[in-house]
């Protein structure tokens, strides 16, 4: 009776809609129209209650929706005059068009409702507390690298008894299982390498008997209340097969490195971890992002082990739980972190096998047609692998005005301001609309950024992935930054080059066109805005792709932690705090009344309320009130003690989200185009230096 | 229909007009006593124009070739005839070998020498020999024109090979009348004769004042032969107590009888009858008779249906059965809307033409006037078509509609293998609905060119053909039955909204409470134009006086009568675009919000116009005619036309502008003036819409006609969603977080 009342509502509520969608304007009424509805957008972002943001989710879907009809019924150039080569192309932007228009559908209603699930607190009778394995699969990460994986993890909150650590080493190296053996973790191998890191996990799903499975990467360092934080929701709903937290990064990646932006603009991750997963978990769809999550293994067996057919098996194993009736559930409080990947062509390279793998996926377990799933799983899960294949629309929207200006092909059959005025509302509200609802988490146009640099390498994989999933390479894993092929960042840099030319080009003949006195200014004008756009993103992406690389270093954590020093163990200890603490060093405030010499031992007593190891450093300034020293060969324990207080702490990474700056997107977009300025800086350096090079070249050739 | 019932009397009128016109040249045979057929004697003089010629004929190419018909009433004898022809041609023909010759009936009447002098216009009168024409007659232009010598290369389609015949040209007749013996199966003839193509004029008389019911009967006969002149148009002039003084229609009812026709009064059954004019020799009267209006009504009805026994001079009529009523649209004069429509149905010429310029190959079809398409793309026409492969680059077929080009196709068959044509090609067009009338031409003109690279290469202009197949179709989708009113083009232009029951079922004529000649003879005029678009026999018209408008609240209605005779209640008045304020004539006032919406939302400057129309009323000064259109304050939905006219202005000239094809064509709006000759029509606003809009197309048009609602309605829509989604994903996000889904 709820469901049939609901219906007619809900079609009752469509009568109107398709009137707004479909009732044509003049360009005067329809200009007015548009300058309402952006007014309107406006006064609903700056109102609190969440009901105006579903407000304006629904006057954002009137808005494109209104336009894609008016696209769709009147400037579609069919009709004689126009040759098939413009339609081609036309058909091309159309169906860009018509694929953002469904991201932004999916996208709203995959986050309509962030469900911001809290910790269930654990029954108080630990002895009621399950069996856990701690899964830490690793290939050929170096040890450095898992160290403090491992310890951290053994300083898990959980009965020792019930906590099972196991090192799943693909590698088989001999450094490792002594490591292991040192301190007390499973060292598991096995004989081949098959299905990598889910073939893997399998292998030593088959030898452990913990009643759940919490995996983490080797990079990913937990912090101690990781399992008191997930697994209460695991045992008051035994239909829970994967609580996820988020991956939390405290390097920065290629984009925030190259572009200055770490902790002012939100990453990639942090509108995927941020507001994506939680959105998810509305609908019951948040899924295994590989790590940082406990699993339950009732499921895993009932679905046969994580998932092999695709390189995404994180992601393709959930969806099977789901299927299956299995529910999940999302934490959004950073629970492990890690570092970033260091280069650009790392983070391509890993993003290519996302992509590959969701398009693998769409292939193999289509979430639309598959069985089992209810209507949000199928939503969450279709835009989430929908959003790879954005490589081919977005290089249309980077080429369609010079179709144009440079080709002369009538692509859009109206009048210049026409579309403007359909079109404007259309952008405009899309853009404040996802602002009001992703401000903390995503910046607008920077995704625009990212998804440009990222467009040309993507085409291809997710192409050959729908054809057959089994074509294209099969990356044996990203971590490590290592890629089965390695990008050179020039090699990246060289699609946005020549895209940048393109529409540098188009827009040099526009203005020229316009000065001709070219019959049709309005949309000649049109046009040359859009090239400027393209000019701002292309020369962003420029911006990012001009970088040098990097030897990782030791990463910096800049946390003021309560601390305590004493020069020698006999000595008395005095409390300060530190500036920055890193795997290598430490700095700390100079108590009065100490007074370290350079190159001087001396001891350090991180959280000392938590914590009574003391770690030796080797003074190597002084001064200003500052003490900085460089960390001494550790004992397993001493390191343990610094991982704790670096990565361990449960708090460590509460806070970090909130230095962050809400989104105003003039704001935004003023600071991408300062970036698509640097980048058209380093344009022009480029195009001198190699019109140089070729001057020169065929003198050096007659000299020969 | 009436095309098959009009071929008998016109066959019996070819044998007639033969016979006698041997004997013409003698005396008349028998004369009737005391009357000299001398005097009877009558001449017509027509132009090509007027035969329908709209353009100069134009001859081209070497063997230029046209012909137009010339049609001739079958009570008359043509004793006289002569053409007098003007023509025009290229003075660069060689003209030892060129000359035009002139057939009438394929037999030529002169062959005239293309001279230097005649080149710049020439003028010749060509005497015709009576016995010649027949009611049917084709008049043939031939050009022979050559620009070289007879051995030497000539490109036959060279464009120095022309002359034109003047449209303007005229063909002179002297007739004397020769009436059949009075027979009801020569009806409509002598009244009409499809020979004519005049207007018709036909005088009705009523004995006595006319009561609503007698008019009835006169507005049934009237609508009908509305009918049979078509296009033509008919008048219809009325005397009460006096005899036409020619051709004419008698209704006679009870007792009251015009003098010389007491023999019809007192009937017992109602009758039709034919007999001579008294007062005219040579003329014949139809009359209707009946005991009381309702036989009378009965009378019209059954001659309306062409259910009377067609024989003799007189038939009774003694019981009937109407038909049943009409489906909305169903008369054979409209396409249907819900099938496909067979363009050859309503072709006008051979669907086959030849030679290097062809005429069009043309098709008439009307709409329905309230086709409401709810697409660009409603109406289409499938023209299949072949056309012979000897026709060289950029031969095309275009096609036309109401002589706007609405699409083409380039008949190439220059490319290999296309030099055969076994099957027909189709070119399909989406025809402009803006371009739509209620009555449309639809032409399919070819146009051939010859290959230029081979000029001195035998051609043969006759290989040149092209066809278009029966089989072409017209179909309309995606349609409603809407219109919005005041519309008074559809009125002049498809009789709209009263043809839309071809029995009139739901029309009714109201005229004042005492009508005068005037009054009722615009009225008939007026059924006779609705007549003409429904094709059907208005047996169920009703005629009322404004007396008596209850009875008929729920019909369109076809008010006639002068401002100040009309005697209606204010309610009336105030919905008159143009009224009787006192003494005065006013324009109705304009609302603020309707001005502004006019001006703004239908782009549409009211004030002008209403500017425009009251200074043509004061110029006037209360001598004018108008048309009005405006809702039935009787019932919404419902429309009023108004005949009227000021104080010293004629009714009759505002219902005779609808028969003047000239005029016609200003009647739009929802008023219109009439002033002399000058016909003026003006959009005032206040609209109302007539028929039933599918609800989406409805909602979608009524968004688009207030486009500054369209962001406040998606506000309000956007805030209640949020309110209503917000509530539910609460209710389901609780669910969730209390682990129950």
């Amino acid at each position: 009776m709820r469901r049939l009342s609901l219906i007619v509502v809900v079609l009752l509520l469509l009568v109107p809609a398709y009137a707004l969608i479909t009732a044509p304007a003049t360009l005067l009424w329809q200009t007015y129209t548009a300058v309402g509805m952006v007014i309107a957008a406006n006064v609903l972002r700056r109102l609190r209650d969440y009901r105006w943001a579903l407000a304006m989710m629904g006057l954002s879907v009137i808005a494109s929706t209104r336009y894609l009809y008016w696209r769709l019924t009147e400037t579609l150039p069919l009709g004689p005059e126009f040759n098939l080569w413009d339609q081609f192309l036309a058909a091309g932007l159309i169906g860009a068009e018509l694929y953002a228009y469904v991201i932004l559908i999916l996208g709203f209603i995959q986050t309509i409702w962030p469900l911001h699930r809290k910790p269930v607190p654990l029954p108080p009778d630990p002895s009621q507390w399950p069996t856990v394995d701690v899964f830490i699969p690793t290939y050929n990460e170096p040890l450095k690298v898992v160290r403090p994986t491992v310890l951290a993890a053994l300083a898990l909150d959980w009965p020792r008894d019930k906590l099972n650590i196991y090192v799943l080493d693909d590698g088989r190296r001999d450094e490792f299982r002594q490591f292991c053996e040192t301190v007390g973790v499973t060292h598991l191998i096995r004989g081949d390498n098959k299905h990598a890191k889910a073939g893997n996990i399998n292998a030593a799903l088959k030898k452990t008997r913990g009643e759940f499975v919490a995996i983490f990467d080797c990079d990913h360092i937990p912090v101690r209340s990781f399992l008191q934080m997930t697994m209460g929701t695991m045992i008051v709903d035994p239909k829970v097969s994967l609580v996820q937290t988020p991956h939390h990064f405290f390097s920065p990646d290629p984009f925030e490195k190259n572009l200055s932006t770490f902790r002012k603009v939100p990453n990639e991750g942090e509108l995927f971890y941020g507001l994506i997963q939680d959105g998810d978990d509305f609908w019951d769809a948040s899924f295994f992002c590989g790590s940082c999550a406990v699993l339950r293994r009732t499921a895993l067996e009932e679905i046969g082990g994580i998932a092999t057919e695709t390189v995404t098996e994180d992601a393709h194993t959930s969806l099977r739980m789901h299927s299956r009736g299995w529910r999940s559930a999302y934490i959004n409080i950073p629970q492990a972190a890690g570092l970033a990947t260091e280069s650009l062509s790392a983070h391509v390279g890993q993003r290519i096998r996302w992509a590959r793998g969701m398009a693998q996926i769409m292939r193999v377990d289509n979430p639309f047609l598959m069985k089992g799933l209810k209507f949000g799983q199928r939503i969450c899960y279709m835009n989430a692998m929908l959003h790879f294949f954005y490589g081919l629309p977005r290089l249309i929207f980077l080429t369609s005005p010079l179709a144009y200006l440079l080709l002369g092909a009538d692509i859009i059959k109206a009048q210049g301001w026409m579309v403007l005025a359909y079109a404007a509302p259309h952008v405009i509200l899309a853009t404040i609309t996802n602002s009001r609802l992703q401000g903390p988490f995503r910046h607008s146009f920077w995704a625009e950024l990212y998804e440009t640099v990222l467009a040309t390498f993507i085409i291809v994989p997710t192409a050959l992935a729908v054809v057959n999933p089994k074509l294209g390479k099969f990356n044996v894993t990203a971590k490590g930054g290592i890629v089965d092929r390695d990008y050179f960042d020039k090699d990246i840099a060289k699609p946005y080059y020549l895209l940048f030319s393109l529409n540098l080009v188009g827009m040099a003949v526009g203005f020229t066109r316009l000065l001709l006195n070219d019959p049709h200014p309005d949309t000649v004008a049109l046009n040359i805005g859009w090239t400027l756009y393209n000019l701002m993103i292309t020369g962003g992406a420029l911006a990012v792709a001009s970088e040098k690389r990097q030897v990782r270093e030791a990463v910096r954590v800049r946390t003021k932690l309560e601390a305590a020093i004493r020069l020698s163990p006999d000595d008395g200890a005095w409390l300060t705090n530190t500036l920055d603490v890193s795997y290598n060093g430490v700095a700390l405030t100079l108590p009065d009344g100490v007074a370290p010499q350079v190159g001087q031992r001396m001891q350090v007593l991180l959280t000392p309320s938590r914590s009574d190891t003391w770690i030796d450093i080797d003074v190597k300034r002084v001064g200003r009130g500052i003490v900085a020293g460089r960390i001494a060969e550790m004992t397993i324990a001493q390191e343990s003690a610094l991982v704790q207080a670096l990565f361990g702490r449960a708090d460590a990474w509460m806070q970090w989200r909130e230095r962050q700056d809400l989104d105003r997107p003039l704001h935004a977009l003023l600071a991408v185009a300062r970036h698509g300025l640097r980048g058209s800086r380093n344009f022009f350096q480029w195009l001198g230096s190699s019109l140089l090079a070729r001057a020169r070249r065929p003198a050096g050739t007659n000299a020969a | 229909m009436p095309a098959l019932k009009n071929l008998l009397p016109l066959l019996i009128g070819v044998a007639v007009a033969s016979g006698h016109a041997a004997a013409q040249a003698a005396p008349a045979a028998t004369p009737p006593a005391g009357t000299d057929m001398a005097f009877l004697q009558s001449s017509r003089s027509l132009t090509l124009k007027d035969l329908g010629q709209i353009y100069p004929l134009k001859l081209r190419t070497v063997f230029g070739q046209a012909s137009i018909p010339l049609n001739l009433r079958a009570d008359q004898v043509v004793t006289g005839a002569s053409l007098e022809l003007r023509y025009a041609h290229s003075p660069s023909l060689r003209f030892d070998l060129s000359h035009l010759s002139v057939y009438l009936n394929d037999q030529l009447l002169r062959t005239l020498p293309l001279t230097a002098e005649s080149a710049s216009g020439a003028s010749v009168r060509i005497a015709i020999d009576p016995r010649l024409l027949l009611p049917h007659n084709q008049i043939r232009f031939e050009l022979v024109a050559h620009y070289a010598k007879p051995n030497e290369c000539e490109d036959p389609a060279h464009s120095t090979l022309w002359a034109d015949i003047d449209n303007g040209s005229r063909i002179d007749l002297t007739m004397s009348p020769l009436p059949p013996p009075p027979d009801l199966a020569n009806l409509p003839a002598p009244l009409f004769d499809a020979g004519d193509e005049r207007r018709l004029r036909l005088p009705f008389a009523f004995a006595g004042t006319a009561n609503p019911g007698t008019l009835k009967a006169a507005a049934i006969v009237a609508a009908w032969f509305g009918t049979q002149a078509d296009y033509r148009g008919a008048d219809f002039p009325v005397s009460f107590n006096a005899l036409p003084p020619g051709e004419g229609v008698v209704l006679v009812s009870g007792a009251a009888a015009l003098p010389g026709f007491e023999r019809f009064a007192g009937r017992q059954t109602p009758g039709v009858a034919v007999i001579d004019n008294p007062n005219a020799p040579g003329s014949q009267l139809l009359v209707l008779s009946a005991p009381d209006s309702a036989g009378l009504v009965q009378a019209a009805q059954a001659l309306a249906l062409g259910k009377l026994t067609l024989q003799g001079p007189s038939a009774e009529v003694s019981t009937l059965e109407l038909p049943p009523p009409r489906e909305a649209w169903s008369s054979s004069r409209w396409v249907r809307a819900d099938r496909p429509f067979m363009l050859a149905d309503g072709a006008v010429a051979p669907l086959s033409v030849t030679g290097l310029v062809p005429g069009p190959i043309g098709f008439e079809f009307s709409l329905p006037p309230d086709l409401f398409p709810l697409s660009k793309e409603s109406v289409r026409a499938h023209l299949k078509y072949r056309a012979a492969p000897v026709s060289a680059f950029n031969s095309s077929l275009n096609a036309l509609l109401n002589g706007q080009f609405v699409g083409g196709v380039a008949l190439d068959h220059s490319s290999a293998g296309k030099r055969k044509v076994e099957d027909s090609s189709t070119l399909d067009l989406v025809l402009p609905v803006d371009a739509l009338r209620a009555h449309n031409r639809l032409d399919a003109q070819y146009h051939f060119r010859r290959d230029t690279n081979l000029p001195c290469q035998d051609f043969d202009s006759t290989s040149l053909q092209g066809s278009i197949e029966p089989a072409s179709t017209l179909e309309i989708r995606r349609y409603a039955h809407f219109a919005v009113m005041p519309a008074l083009q559809k009125f002049a232009d498809g009789a709209y909204p009263f043809s839309r029951y071809g029995d009139l079922a739901d029309t009714a004529i109201v005229l004042p409470q005492a009508p005068t000649e005037t009054d009722v003879s615009a009225a008939l005029i007026a059924a006779g134009h609705i007549g003409r678009w429904t094709r059907d026999a208005a047996t169920r018209i009703e005629v009322t006086t404004t007396d008596a408008l209850d009875a008929v609240a729920d019909r369109e209605l076809l008010l006639v009568g002068r401002l100040d005779m009309l005697g209606l209640p204010d309610e009336w008045t105030q919905r008159m675009p143009l009224r009787l304020s006192g003494e005065r004539v006013e324009l109705a006032p304009l609302g603020l919000f309707t001005e502004l919406s006019d001006r703004w939302l239908q782009d549409r400057d009211v004030s002008a116009a209403r500017e425009h129309a009251s200074r043509v009323i004061v110029d006037a000064a209360q001598g004018f005619a108008a048309i009005e259109g405006f809702e039935s304050p009787l019932k919404s939905g419902r429309s009023v036309v108004l005949l009227t006219a000021g104080r010293n202005g004629d009714v009759r000239s505002a219902a005779l502008a609808l028969t003047d094809p000239g005029d016609v064509q200003f009647v739009r709006g929802g008023l219109t003036l009439v002033q002399g000759s000058k016909v003026s029509g003006y959009d005032l606003g206040s609209d109302y819409e007539v028929g039933h809009l599918p609800w989406w197309f409805a909602i979608q048009r009524w968004l688009a006609l207030h486009p500054y609602l369209i962001w406040p309605i998606a506000l309000l829509l956007v805030i209640i969603v949020g309110i209503l989604v917000q509530t539910l994903l609460r209710r389901r996000a609780k669910l969730r977080l209390e682990h129950k889904i």
